[in-house]
This record gives C-alpha cells, structure tokens and sequence, in this order.
C-alpha cells in the first residue's frame, strides 16, 4: 500500500471517529466498561467493532510509519535509539513498534514485545479509540495518567516523541487543532544580528565564524568528550531528571 | 514581608552545610587539563544543565538565606561562596562556550527524550538545548564567556553568584579585577560590576531577553539574571535591574497564554528568534516549564511568580488534596522548586503534599564517615548526592518561609557593622545560631560538635567588632564564663571545647562587669574542655 493510500485510510478512520463521537458510541462503551449492562449482547458488539477498528487504526499507523521510516529523512533523523514501543488495551488489543536506531527503521507487529521500554495501557479498547483519535490526543493521554486510567510505563517524553512522529502521518494529537502551541508569527523586536550599542560600555570580542573546535586544542577536545551532551551522541543512556 | 522568629539551622541544614563544605574546599583541577571532581553535579536535567557549572551558583543559594540564623557567623559562608566562584571563571565552568563550537554535528543522533525538547518541525535538524553553538553565524566566533550576544546564562549566574558573595562577606569588592576563562584557554578581565552593567545593557536593548545558547532565549536564564541584577541593586543602590519589569510585560504578552477557562494553555520553555520558534510541552506538562521561572521570579515579581505557581499547581492538581500528586515526568528539579515555592508563598496545603514526595520518595539521610552530612538521595545510584536538585531541596531545609524574598529585597546590610564571629575553628566547631540583638546589646551564640569525633577538643573563636571589648559580659549555657580576653581594640577571644553550647556576649550591659569577670587582656591561660 502507498503512503497516499495509507493516509487515506487514516483519514477515513478520522472521519469514523467523527461519527462515533456524534453517535456517543465510543463514550457509551466506556460506561459499559464500569457498569453492568442491560444489554450484554450489544454491549460485546460495540466492544467488537471498537477492538477491530482499534487494531486497525494501529495496524495503519505501525504500517505507515514502517513505511515513513524507509523513505522520510525527517522521520530517519529521529530514530536514534533501539526502542520498542508498544499501545495495548486491557480488552486484548496490542500493536508494537521496534525502532531500530542503527539502521533508522521502523519494524511493527501485533503482540507484546518481550520487554517494551516504553508502553502505554488502555483500559478498553473504546478509550483508546476515543484517545488516539482525539485532536488533542497528547491532552487526553496525561490526563489519563493523571487520573490513573491509562498506564504508562517509560518516559512520557518518549511518548511524545512517538506522537511526534505518527504526526508525520495524520494530524494526530494536535493541541487544539494547531501542531505546536506557542507563539503565533514572528515576536517583535527580534534581536538576529550583532549590534555594538546592545552591550552598553562593553566591546564583543567577534571573530570569524568556525565550524567546530579548534583541533589542535587537543586537551579541550578531550573534556569535551566527557559532557553528557556529547555521549549521548554516541548512544549512551540519559538520566531523565 | 514579616521576618520569622530567629531560629537556629536545624540539623539537616548544618548537614548540608557539612557537605557543601566538603565540595567547596576539598581542590579539584577545573583547567582544561583536569576534571572537577565528580561530586559537582553535571548530570541533571540533561543536556541543558548537565554541566557543573551549574552546581556552583546552586550550591551558593543557601548562604543567603542561612545568614537568617547566623548573621553573626558568615566566615564559612565567604569560604564556600569565595571556592565557587574561582571555580565558575575557570575552562570547565564556561566548558560549553569554549568547546561546544560551530553548528551541532549530532542534531540527528540525541535521544529521543532531547528530541523532545525541540520545537517538532525542527526535530532531527536543530542543536539541544545545551548546545551552545559559539562559533556560528551569523554571530561568530566570541571567545569571551561574558563578552558575548548569546551565552547570559554564563555572566546571568556569575553576577547572581558574585551578588551573593558580596552579600555573605560585606566585602566592597565590586570593582576587584578578575579573569574568566575563555576559548583556548584566553583569558578576559571582568569586574562584578562591569558585568552587571553588561547584562544589564544587554536586557535594556533586547525585549525579547538576551540569547543563551546561539540562539535561544529562554525565560529560566532570564529569570534568573534578572534575579543578580535586584541583588545587585540591592546590596549597591544601583539602578541596573530597571529593564526587568519590561522584560516580564513581555513574557506575559509573547511567552504564556491563558486559556479561556482560566488555565495556563502553554508557557515557552525557550524561544529562537532566528527560526521563529517556541520550544512548549504539551498540554498540562507546560507547568514545568513555569515552574522553572519561579524561583528567580518570586523575588523580583512576587504577583506575576504567584499566578503562575497557582496555575501550574492547578494544571498538575499538585495543590489539589482530593487528588494525589502525580509526577508526569521524573524532574525532581521540579518538584524541589514547587515545594520552596509553596513555602515562600505561604500555601501549607501543597507544601505538606509535596513535601511528602520528598520526604518518602527523595531518600534524605544522613552521611558520610561520621554521619554528619545530610542530603537527599534521589533514589539514585551514586556515590554522591545530586548537587543541583539538593540546593533547592535544602533552601526549605534552611531558611525560614520568606528567607528568599527577603535576600533580595529586605538584604540585612546592618549585620556587615556588627559584632561577628570570626575564627571558628569549622569543621570541627560548627555555629548553629549567631545573632546580635543590638537593641539589648547581646549576641547570642549557639555552638554544636560539627565533626561529631572532635567532641570534646579545645578550641577558640574571636568576636570582633565589639564596642568595648574589655567591659563585655559572657555566659555560656547561662553560667559566668571567664575563659575569653581582649585581642584587639574591638575584639576578644573566646577559648572553648568542641560542644554544644550557648554563648551570651553582653556587649553593652547596663552594669559594668566585675573585673573577676574576664581575663586579663594578655594573660592568655590554657583552654580546656568546659562541661
């Protein structure tokens, strides 16, 4: 399946959820989930359709982003770790992504991982849709975790820089319907250019620009090496905190 | 603000002071041809604070705030504050500057946790925070750490830092001469107060802030050397601090919103003005963003600080009892900062929640060969306890609520003219308490076995500054005390054991002491051990 295709796909399940939500099919399942139902019978096929169309929204997107893997330098420049990252319900469903940092691709697969370093729990698969397709996905995720419904094992920051990457392919998680909150346009007064008045009484020294340190400042080269900014180039574990 | 009671430090804090003791003294090789020694934190909060300059200016926040206690003793203040700062101006304490050059060769090779801290279109493509770039353009080569366009982190803190030596010591040292450290090895004269007046210029005519790391602006490092230019105002009566106020005007306007139901929307970790863009985290975890301002802010603006404390509690329902308190990330930076804050600010409900999470989840001990020093553990795996989380967690341990606020705006300048402690023999003597209460013309002198093993020893200490020194009376642990002479026309030596013990130094009693009372100046007799 070609990307264009894939997106479609992608979009059309956008256009699902948006039915869902006007029905309240995905809500009414997650009152089922915590109460006894009058219905059971009904109840099981709404957590059928749920689980089916959840498995396939990451079925697409664990094929998309494989895909995006292969052929987008954006998505390849942030895969740099081997990490395996993994969404799963309570209710059964589980899709996984093996990000390989050495080659920069993406592998996905349906089933637990042996040992995810970073996986995030639904309750049901109806919370997840509901989540996942949310145009403020990211929002609904910590207040999940904050809340205790949705469970998180890893970094969140690793989340968001999963979430970062399916956006390459669908517009999911935007924060209210923009990719990035901040500023919007140009600030005024920017200050982009030397100017000698900035700096009141004082001269900056200027010399021309370099590319890189001095090579023959070999002792510097050396404590350089010692700076967690500069091993974590090379693939050694960070402390978070 | 109204000032605590005065209060003696409590053990956790004289722990402390035990430790940073140790890191201040015991010398470590900071040229380009050594290392510091590990217990100077480089590894929080990576990549942007995981260099041990950082550690240096932390270490120092609790000098000002333990004079609270101790404004009689401030020796071993100075010593401390005097050991970071030669260690700030030297190749590692500007180690960023001077060999994070040109444009990042890793930008697609960081972790997916720094990824994260880049704004998403720019992931994979644009220099961490941490990267601070000098060399680039268009901005070239600068090889002066404070002499420069985009690094006010560098001087920000040096000046915050300075503010505060000059503050412990009383010491007029504005104009003293110094060098810093630059690009091989170069090295720059600067005075404390050229470069107060530098950044100060440099805030005045850039309203977005000045840049740290070519080019980014962020509010943290704003912040805070917005916070050494009040000091610095405060201790000298200048005007530097003045284009602050519209520096936050800015901030509010351009670097936060607020939603319409009142909630914080996103607050800029960082802005680049060359890429036009804002580094925020998403949805409510934007509250560590505004959190990181709040300690620099408070000071110098107590309602715009308490808004955004207010509403980053509300976003992480840390202020919420019906809730518990979930950390979303594992920054106990954070949480360390939040907890002081809602002390400061006087909100004993998310003080005693947050500081549950310390107390229960931050392991605090007790250390080392004696078990005299204190910090907290963290939970992690290292020989040393994390520097620059256990600054801000001890500035509760060792302060009374308002303390901070008070260091910047209320400075006891008065304490530099009073009778003061001087020559103790620390560590092994330790001062928990020293205060003059010059109305009763007493100072009033807690003693206690810094080095628990050293119990017992004989040991002396001088007070100087004293009116009249032959006529002064002293008690210790409210009996007459005769061990003590005049050394100098202001000044007499008190010889003592190394204990607990109150001292009482009346210094302008109503009655005359009797000449049995003291010991004749110059007739020094042989100390011993006072039980």
């Amino acid at each position: 399946m070609s990307l264009p295709a894939k997106t479609l796909t992608l979009a059309a399940i956008v256009k699902c959820d948006e039915w869902l939500h006007q029905s309240s099919i995905v809500g009414h399942t997650e009152m089922k989930d915590e109460s006894p139902t009058l219905f059971p019978s009904h109840n099981l096929v709404i957590r059928l359709f749920n689980s089916t169309l959840l498995r396939l929204l990451l079925f697409t997107l664990g094929q998309g982003l494989a895909l995006t893997s292969r052929i987008s330098p954006s998505v390849r420049s942030q895969i740099t770790r081997t990490v395996t990252f993994e969404i799963s319900t309570d209710d059964g469903v589980v899709r996984r992504w093996h990000f390989n940092g050495q080659q920069r691709w993406i592998a996905t697969g349906a089933g637990h991982s042996r040992s995810p370093a970073q996986a995030l729990r639904f309750p049901s698969s109806g919370q997840a849709l509901r989540v996942l397709l949310s145009p403020r996905c990211i929002g609904e995720i910590v207040d999940g975790l904050q809340n205790g419904t949705i469970r998180l094992q890893g970094s969140l920051f690793l989340t968001f820089w999963f979430f970062g990457l399916t956006r390459k392919l669908a517009p999911i998680g935007r924060e209210n319907g923009r990719r990035e909150t901040g500023p919007r346009g140009p600030l005024p007064d920017r200050y982009v250019q030397h100017d000698p008045r900035a700096n009141g009484s004082e001269q900056i020294i200027i010399e021309p620009a370099v590319t890189q340190l001095d090579p023959h400042w070999t002792s510097a080269w050396e404590q350089r090496a010692k700076l967690l900014i500069v091993r974590a180039t090379t693939g050694e574990p960070m402390p978070e905190g | 603000m109204t000032k605590a009671p005065p209060q003696g430090l409590n053990d956790r804090a004289l722990g402390w002071l035990r430790y940073i003791w140790d890191k201040a003294t015991t010398p470590d090789d900071w040229s380009d041809r050594g290392e510091p020694h590990p217990w100077w934190d480089r590894y929080c909060e990576p990549p942007m604070c995981s260099f041990p300059r950082f550690d240096l200016p932390y270490t120092a926040y609790v000098l000002p705030v333990m004079i609270e206690a101790t404004p009689a003793w401030r020796e071993a203040y100075v010593r401390i504050a005097d050991e970071v700062a030669r260690r700030y101006t030297t190749f590692w304490g500007a180690v960023d500057w001077n060999t994070l050059i040109g444009p990042d060769p890793g930008v697609d090779r960081y972790p997916p946790e720094f990824l994260t801290l880049i704004p998403e279109k720019l992931r994979g493509r644009y220099a961490p925070p941490g990267w601070t770039g000098n060399g680039i353009e268009p901005w070239g080569l600068q090889p002066d750490p404070v002499g420069a366009d985009g690094n006010v982190f560098y001087p920000g803190w040096l000046n915050l830092l300075l503010g505060m030596r000059r503050y412990v010591s009383g010491k007029a040292d504005q104009d003293e001469r110094f060098d810093v450290t630059g690009y091989r090895n170069r090295q720059f004269t600067w005075t404390h107060a050229r470069i107060a007046a530098l950044i100060s210029a440099q805030m005045a005519a850039r309203p977005q802030g000045p840049h740290c790391e070519n080019t980014k602006i962020w509010p943290f490092c704003v912040s805070a050397t917005g916070l050494g230019l009040k000091l610095y105002d405060a201790l000298l009566g200048t005007t530097f601090h003045a284009p602050f106020p519209r520096w936050v005007e800015y901030v509010r306007k351009h670097y936060m919103e607020i939603d319409r139901d009142g909630n914080l929307a996103w607050f800029v970790l960082y802005y680049d003005p060359i890429q036009q863009r804002a580094e925020t985290f998403p949805h409510k975890v934007t509250a560590y963003s505004a959190i990181t301002v709040l300690l620099y802010l408070y000071p110098q603006d107590r309602a715009f600080a308490e808004q955004l404390y207010t509403l980053s509690m509300r976003l992480l329902a840390w202020s919420d009892p019906s809730r518990p308190v979930v950390q979303l990330v594992d920054h106990p930076l954070n949480l360390a900062c939040a907890l002081f804050i809602a002390r400061e600010l006087g909100d004993s409900t998310t003080e005693t929640r947050l500081r549950e999470i310390a107390e229960t989840k931050y392991e605090p001990r007790f250390f080392g060969a004696e078990n005299d020093r204190f910090a907290f553990r963290l939970g992690i795996d290292s020989e040393w306890p994390r520097g620059q989380v256990n600054s801000i967690l001890m500035l509760s341990e060792c302060s009374a609520p308002g303390a901070w606020w008070r260091v910047f705006n209320e400075p006891n300048l008065k304490m530099h003219n009073e009778p003061t402690v001087c020559d103790v023999d620390y560590p092994n003597l330790g001062i928990r308490r020293a205060q003059n209460d010059m109305v009763r013309g007493v100072l009033e002198i807690e003693t206690i076995a810094a080095t628990p093993s050293r119990r017992g020893t004989a040991t002396q200490f001088t007070v100087k500054g004293l009116p009249d020194p032959a006529n002064v009376v002293v008690t210790v642990d409210d009996q007459k005390f005769t061990r003590w002479h005049v050394t100098a026309t202001d000044t007499i030596r008190i010889e003592t054991d190394v204990h607990e013990h109150q001292f009482r130094v009346a210094f302008r009693s109503s009655s005359p002491p009797k000449q049995a009372d003291r010991i004749v100046p110059g007739i020094l007799s042989t100390a011993e051990p006072i039980r």
